[in-house]
């Protein structure tokens, strides 16, 4: 009964957490109304910029790759779905930790009498950072009601199992290459968001009909096809049993491996510090 | 300056059971990067300037291409075997040359750092194992930074804070009164934080590291950089709290007067080890109890024995004299034989030439 309630009243206080974050976020977007026209217009902008090169193409030759038209809208849309719900998700740099570590602005964080993971996921932007999960729906629904296929029951489920697999890996990239910034905070202070940004610009390939010495390093070495293109074949039943596990497989691995990391690089931090310090609070 | 030692001046009244802060034998290396200079460089054309200018000095291409393969750091003692405690209630300041490791403590007591050797306690807790505990009761304050949401309205921190820190209604609405009224918030508790001044800002962070009613609270420079009323209002505040509510106070500033006027006791560190532990009264005794005295005459200049003259204007005589060299009694002597003296004053030498004197000695040594 204890334990009930201790998980009950934990679940309440992170939910409390999300609350002021989110209702900082919507004061910060309605304080002008100037400011916020000119807000949603870039987002509106941004997000037709990131997918309107690849969906024109789709278009005008009726599909890429061994995808068709819709097809392919499908994987646009699952990918700003990712990238929409981590943007929202990390506010505060949480997706790019290696700013927070190589401002110095982690000192901020010890003070705060919270654990850094809950630091780090409550920071949440869901009025000016929601746009492109809003739209990847929105696309996702156009994208579904012109598919020719029959889906099973479980594949709602599927398709959030595969989504948080897919964030997983960005994160995990995001975190794993953050830890060299512990030990050259300078020169690795913006690795996290060229790691993630390339990533996100490279996901919106249809890597169909590509050969396999391009395939394959885009599953592996650099995982941008497991941030769209892979999962919707999984997603479209274009995939083997087995294949339909190896982004959740690949995420695991790579999470273990960036927390080893990331462990090990704050273990040096705390230890030799980080002599730099960028001023304007520990949320810029 | 008198033959009294530097270290362990301990004043006995501190109570030492139970300390708000306690630190034993702590030691905390760096490693820095290092460049070796090298005379001139690889560059032909600057050759005849260089030469000319003599001894100047630069990193040379080779010198560049070698730390490549082999790098030099150099190993820097920040903090060397330092051991204080400080008990509950008490307002002491920490003072040292630049350099000599105060905000490393302030970063190790907030558990910023790990020490290399050593234990730290704050309110019993470890900083670093209990961080998220300690937290809840401890207040940091760094004068170069600031924990406000810069883009948000000051009141809008204060909210952030309550939820963060999850502070019971009638606490922070207590509290929030108090820093309210003693801080004069009232105009810029709705104002937004990057709009505020120097001045503003570190009342607006003042106040919201009190929300939280912190039993201890180390401050790293507060006063930089303020204005003296800005200045004047912190120090009494601070003042306030210790005196009325007993929160325990450990304050860095380059400002040696600030810190004489908030705190009773003081601990100096240079080199990375405690100087001295003690009050500030017995930092001029060790300096040799230096005292400035000012004497009003008709015009005619005094002649004082064992005096220095530090300047004159219109008639009056500014004098410094070592008080253990010669004591009040003969000074008094001296100025009732001296003619046309038509007053006098005298007061202690400022505490900010006591420091430069110790300083200067620390460096000789």
């Amino acid at each position: 009964m204890k334990r009930k309630t201790k998980i009950f009243r934990g679940i309440r206080r992170y939910f409390q957490l999300l609350g002021i974050y989110a209702r900082m976020d919507l004061a910060s977007l309605t304080r002008d109304a100037k400011f916020m026209a000119i807000v949603i217009t870039a987002d509106i902008v941004s997000n037709i910029s990131s997918i309107i090169g690849i969906f024109l193409l789709a278009w005008k030759f009726g599909g890429i790759g061994g995808m068709d038209w819709f097809e392919v809208l499908f994987m646009l849309a699952y990918g700003n779905i990712v990238m929409g719900f981590l943007n929202m998700m990390g506010g505060c740099n949480a997706l790019f930790p290696s700013r927070i570590i190589g401002r110095g602005q982690w000192e901020h964080m010890f003070i705060i009498p919270l654990p850094y993971g809950v630091q780090l996921t409550v920071g949440i932007f869901p009025f000016t950072g929601s746009s492109s999960l809003l739209s990847g729906i929105g696309m996702l629904w156009v994208a579904m009601r012109h598919l020719e296929t029959t889906l099973p029951w479980w594949w709602p489920g599927m398709l959030v199992f595969q989504l948080i697999a897919s964030m997983v890996v960005v994160t995990a990239a995001s975190y794993l290459f953050s830890s060299l910034a512990f030990y050259a905070p300078v020169q690795c202070e913006e690795i996290a968001s060229t790691v993630v940004y390339s990533m996100e610009h490279t996901k919106s390939f249809p890597l169909s009909g590509m050969p396999v010495y391009i395939r394959y390093p885009l599953l592996t070495i650099f995982p941008a096809g497991l941030m769209a293109w892979f999962p919707t074949m999984i997603l479209l039943g274009k995939t083997t049993a087995f294949e339909n596990f190896y982004p959740a497989i690949f995420a695991l691995l790579l999470s273990l491996a960036a927390a080893h990391f990331f462990r090990k690089g704050f273990r040096y931090y705390v230890k030799k510090g980080i002599n730099r310090y960028s001023a304007g609070g520990h949320r810029s | 300056m008198s033959k009294k030692g530097l270290t362990d001046i301990v004043p006995e009244d501190i109570a030492r059971e139970n300390p708000a802060v306690n630190a034993e034998s702590v030691t905390k290396s760096f490693t820095r990067w290092q460049r070796k200079e090298t005379p001139g460089g690889s560059d032909k054309e600057n050759d005849s300037e260089k030469e000319a200018q003599g001894s100047r000095k630069g990193i040379s291409w080779k010198e560049s291409i070698r730390t490549i393969f082999r790098q030099e750091k150099k190993t820097v003692t920040a903090l060397d075997g330092v051991s204080f405690q400080v008990g509950k209630g008490e307002f002491v300041a920490y003072a040292g040359p630049n350099g000599a490791g105060k905000s490393t403590t302030m970063k190790l007591l907030s558990g910023m750092l790990q020490p290399t050797s050593g234990t730290l306690s704050v309110l019993g807790m470890s900083p670093v194992r209990d961080r998220i505990a300690l937290m809840k009761r401890l207040g940091v304050l760094f004068g170069n930074r600031t924990e406000l949401w810069w883009d948000h309205p000051v009141i809008q921190s204060f909210e952030w804070k309550k939820v963060v820190w999850d502070i019971p209604d009638e606490v922070y609405q207590r509290n929030l009164d108090m820093v309210t009224e003693l801080l004069d918030m009232g105009e810029i508790r709705n104002t937004f934080a990057r709009e505020l001044s120097l001045g503003q800002r570190m009342r607006a962070d003042l106040g919201l590291m009190l929300l939280h009613s912190p039993e201890v609270i180390l401050l790293d420079e507060p006063t930089l950089g303020l204005d003296v009323v800005a200045k004047r209002q912190m120090i009494d505040f601070l003042k306030r709290i210790n005196q009325e509510e007993g929160v325990t106070i450990l304050v860095t500033s380059h400002d040696m007067d600030d810190l004489e006027e908030m705190a009773r006791r003081i601990l100096m560190i240079s080199g990375g080890k405690l100087v001295y532990d003690g009050s500030f009264d017995g930092l001029r005794e060790i300096t040799g109890n230096l005292t400035h005295f000012t004497v009003i005459t008709d015009g005619r200049q005094p002649e004082l024995a064992g005096c220095r003259l530090l300047g004159e204007q219109n008639g009056v005589f500014e004098f410094e004299v070592d008080l253990s060299q010669l004591p009040i009694r003969e000074l008094l002597g001296k100025l009732s034989k001296a003619e046309g003296i038509m007053d006098m004053e005298i007061k202690k030498a400022p505490i900010e030439l006591v420091i430069a004197q110790l300083y200067q000695t620390w460096k000789s040594t």
